[in-house]
């Protein structure tokens, strides 16, 4: 029973950080329409110049931050421009597959500036473990929660009360209705991405600290960790976005501690085959909701 | 004031408009009739920049609008009230009321002084304003696409087909407020296929048959019967 | 003609599998990104049955295109449910499911006092079939092109008589062909199978080839060239598929140029062939035309 919680306490840390990925998805999606597997990789770009800039030029966390912010929003950009905003309103799928092309390009520059298989990035140094009764806490997975709070925080007070909110909710509510209101669409998907981009790079700069590292396989596993929250959470819901990377998190956790690491990797694209199948509408199930007002 | 020639716009290899020039006076219901699938809606979607018109122009008070990004045109003065109503389904009465204001001005206080007047007007949509629009009932919500319209402050208001799928004391609900709108000097483009009720409000019409206008007149001539005959059945009569 | 231009000719045989596996199922109006899964399920099970059941060649390739088949149209029947994205995300799905149940797939059995079989993670070496029947890289390269033949071939055939008709209309407008009286759902179940069943055949004869093969080469970039490839060649014929494997594998990695940039150049191609042509290179419109040409 112990082991059971304390995998739950350990799962909420990383299952926030899932939040925050699948977060970034469904804004995009609820947006457009439209999927961006490049996500991960623009995110990976980010990290990247963080530990390229780590290692040569600074140690100032806040440098390192502000670099992994510019290189996600940087790809985040190209990708929006070159998968998104030059296909057709209609051809959704064909956007999809143009953004897993650019993972191609991401992936293979990546390779090419970074050959090693892994690189040093600033880390949180030496924490000590919190005690609470019989449970540990890390103080990496306390830091992971608060800077979550943190965003979500921020998402929902932009959401709920500025212009850019209340159109990034009209547009993922109705296209259509959006257009003849006269909300300027293309300007909204840009922000949004960009918008998107910020909580990545967050989430991004936030694993790579709890890491110490990074290694070319990022791109690959931060898609696959957001898209199965995401899919939980039903794919247009934030709230659900958030709900699944917290359960993904913690069944990760759990799976882990009782069957081991390949069981794990199988239990999570299992459960994606199968919350796909069986609930379309994520596990909140209920109408397609953005955010309530 | 808004003065349409020869649009041609088509579906990929379908022409749904073949050169149709209007004019539309300036404080007054211009009306569009037709039957079905005479491209009464695709002229509304070209003139507000939704869909591209193949060529011909538009011009508003002598500048040409054709071409330009929808947003664009509503900032211009032209609002929309679609078929359909087109609400936000999920987003409060409220929050569909200031999504339709953010092209005229981003000020707080400007913006909840039009929200006053239109639910002035609208007093029914008070009554609602925090719930979701999508549990509104049609002639409601129908209220609410015209309200929404209202708040960017148009020059041209635009509206299409507002008595589909509304119950006939709706429908005149709906026209005595138009009418009113009317009355207070509004520059209103209706277009209808109930012909009916869009007759005593008009102050002049057009006919549109296969994406060609084939007639123009006022009401109160006496080709109305005719008119009318051909509106709803796209009937010639062999003369 | 020398085993590296062999090699790389067989490569380009044995992707142009994968990439009629996907453009089938493109034609049929889905986006799969899973392809790969019965390409593994293929080379496994022909792995399997000659390395370690010690069964003839023909029997494991039977079992191979069973195997896929089989796969295929199991996971179809749930997933044809699904919309457009969801039955992508879903096919992507599997394929990580597949991956990643055969790192953990053990099945080895003492064959002429060698273990042999499939280890997991460790991967599966030995399947020397080809080579210990004496069977020289030329003349499996005939083989190999055998076999990609009577596909097309299949396909080709079908293109004349009604199955292809029947698979397009379903892919342009799944409601429109049930109204037509056709089996909407029956349709995408079968050639999801058969798409399966093809992908399968193409990586038995990799795996027979390759003589060694691991989870990690099934991976999701692999799915992902494969739908790309009937992208840029063009959905209008069964040569589009081949078309787009000739430009990968033939043009970019032959060119010395590109080496080492052979993913963005290729990324660049798919990224702009979808902004401007959006049915591939050898699109039905162009297809017409050439039809319309060649009749004169």
């Amino acid at each position: 029973m112990i082991d059971f919680i304390q995998n739950i306490i350990d799962g909420i840390a990383l299952g926030s950080a899932y939040a925050l990925l699948a977060l970034g998805f469904t804004l995009i999606f609820g947006v457009m329409g439209r999927l961006n597997i490049a996500y991960g990789p623009c995110i990976m770009i980010g990290v990247f110049a963080g530990a390229g800039v780590y290692s040569d030029l600074t140690q100032s966390i806040v440098l390192i931050f502000i670099t992994t912010l510019a290189g996600t929003i940087l790809a985040s950009a190209y990708v929006e421009r070159v998968s998104f905003a030059a296909i057709r309103a209609d051809a959704a799928l064909a956007s999809m597959v143009s953004t897993f092309a650019v993972w191609m390009q991401l992936e293979e520059i990546v390779a090419h500036l970074f050959p090693a298989r892994t690189y040093a990035f600033k880390d949180l140094g030496h924490l000590s473990l919190i005690e609470v009764g019989p449970f540990f806490l890390r103080q990496e997975s306390l830091f992971m929660l608060l800077v979550t709070l943190a965003v979500l925080l921020g998402l929902a007070l932009l959401l709920g009360r500025s212009h850019f909110g209340l159109e990034l909710r009209a547009l993922t509510d109705s296209r259509r209705a959006a257009i003849i209101s006269g909300i300027n669409v293309r300007r909204i998907i840009f922000l949004t991405f960009l918008l998107a981009a910020v909580i990545g790079g967050v989430a991004g700069f936030m694993i790579a600290m709890s890491d110490g590292q990074v290694t070319p396989k990022f791109g690959l596993w931060t898609t696959m960790k957001g898209l199965v929250a995401m899919v939980i959470g039903g794919l247009v819901s934030l709230r659900g976005a958030v709900l699944g990377g917290m359960l993904l998190g913690i069944i990760e956790a759990q799976a882990q501690w009782y069957f081991g690491a390949s069981v794990r990797e199988i239990l999570v694209y299992a459960i994606l085959f199968v919350a796909l199948i069986l609930l379309p509408r994520g596990i909140l199930g209920g109408p397609r909701t953005l955010w309530r007002s | 004031m808004l003065e349409i020639q020869n649009i041609t716009a088509s579906y990929g290899k379908i022409n749904a408009l073949n050169g149709v020039s209007l004019k539309i006076e300036e404080g007054g219901l211009t009306c569009l009739l037709g039957p079905n699938g005479a491209g009464k809606t695709t002229l509304i979607w070209t003139i507000s920049g939704i869909m591209r018109a193949n060529s011909g122009s538009i011009k508003l008070n002598g500048k040409p609008i054709l071409g330009m990004a929808s947003h664009k045109i509503v900032a211009e003065g032209i609002a929309t009230v679609p078929e359909n109503r087109l609400v936000f389904p999920e987003m409060s009465v409220e929050d569909n009321l200031i999504a339709g204001a953010f092209i005229r001005n981003k000020d707080k206080h400007a913006v909840s002084l039009d929200m006053e007047n239109v639910l002035e007007r609208f007093p029914r949509l008070r009554e609602r304003l925090k719930q979701e629009a999508g549990t509104l009932s049609g002639g409601e919500q129908q209220m609410l696409a015209v309200a929404r319209a209202l708040m960017a402050g148009p020059k041209v208001l635009l509206m299409d087909e507002p008595s589909t799928g509304l119950a006939p004391i709706i429908v005149e609900e709906i026209f005595e407020i138009i009418g009113r709108l009317r009355d207070e000097g509004r520059t209103i483009f209706l277009v209808e296929q109930n012909a009916n009720m869009a007759m005593k409000y008009a102050d002049a019409f057009y006919l549109l048959e296969q994406g060609q206008v084939t007639y123009k007149g006022h009401p109160g001539e006496d080709h109305n019967a005719e008119l009318l005959s051909r509106a709803y059945l796209g009937v010639r009569k062999a003369s | 003609m020398d085993v590296y231009t062999i090699t790389v000719l067989a490569n380009i045989a044995l992707f142009s599998f994968l990439a009629i596996s996907a453009w089938l199922l493109l034609l049929v109006g889905e986006i799969s990104f899973g392809q790969q899964a019965y390409f593994a399920i293929g080379a496994y099970t022909g792995g399997v049955s000659t390395a370690v059941l010690q069964l003839p060649f023909g029997i494991a390739l039977l079992m191979a295109i069973a195997a896929g088949g089989l796969f295929a149209g199991l996971v179809a029947i749930p997933a044809m449910r699904l919309s457009g994205l969801h039955f992508s995300i879903a096919s992507l799905a599997f394929a990580e499911l597949v991956r990643s149940v055969l790192n953990v797939f053990q099945y080895q059995r003492w064959v002429d006092g060698y273990l042999t079989g499939p280890d997991g993670v460790n991967g599966f070496r030995d399947i020397r079939w080809i080579y210990d029947a004496g069977i020289d890289p030329g003349t499996y390269f005939l083989m190999i092109l055998g076999c990609l033949s009577v596909v097309m071939l299949g396909v080709l055939i079908a293109s004349y008589g009604h199955g292809m008709t029947i698979v397009r209309s379903v892919g342009e407008n799944r409601r429109l062909a049930a109204a037509q009286g056709m089996n909407a759902t029956r349709v995408r179940i079968i050639t999801a199978s058969v798409a399966g069943a093809i992908a399968a055949l193409g990586g038995t004869l990799y795996a027979h080839m390759a003589t060694y093969i691991e989870p990690a080469q099934f991976g999701l970039m692999i799915g992902v060239h494969s739908l790309a490839y009937g992208l840029i060649g063009g959905m209008g014929t069964v040569f589009g598929p081949l078309l787009g494997v000739l430009i990968d594998i033939g043009a970019l990695e032959t060119l010395r140029i590109f080496s080492g940039y052979r993913m963005i150049v290729f990324g660049g191609l798919v990224v702009l062939v979808l902004i401007m042509r959006p049915r591939g290179i050898l699109d039905e419109a162009t297809v017409a035309k050439v039809q319309r040409w060649l009749r004169g």
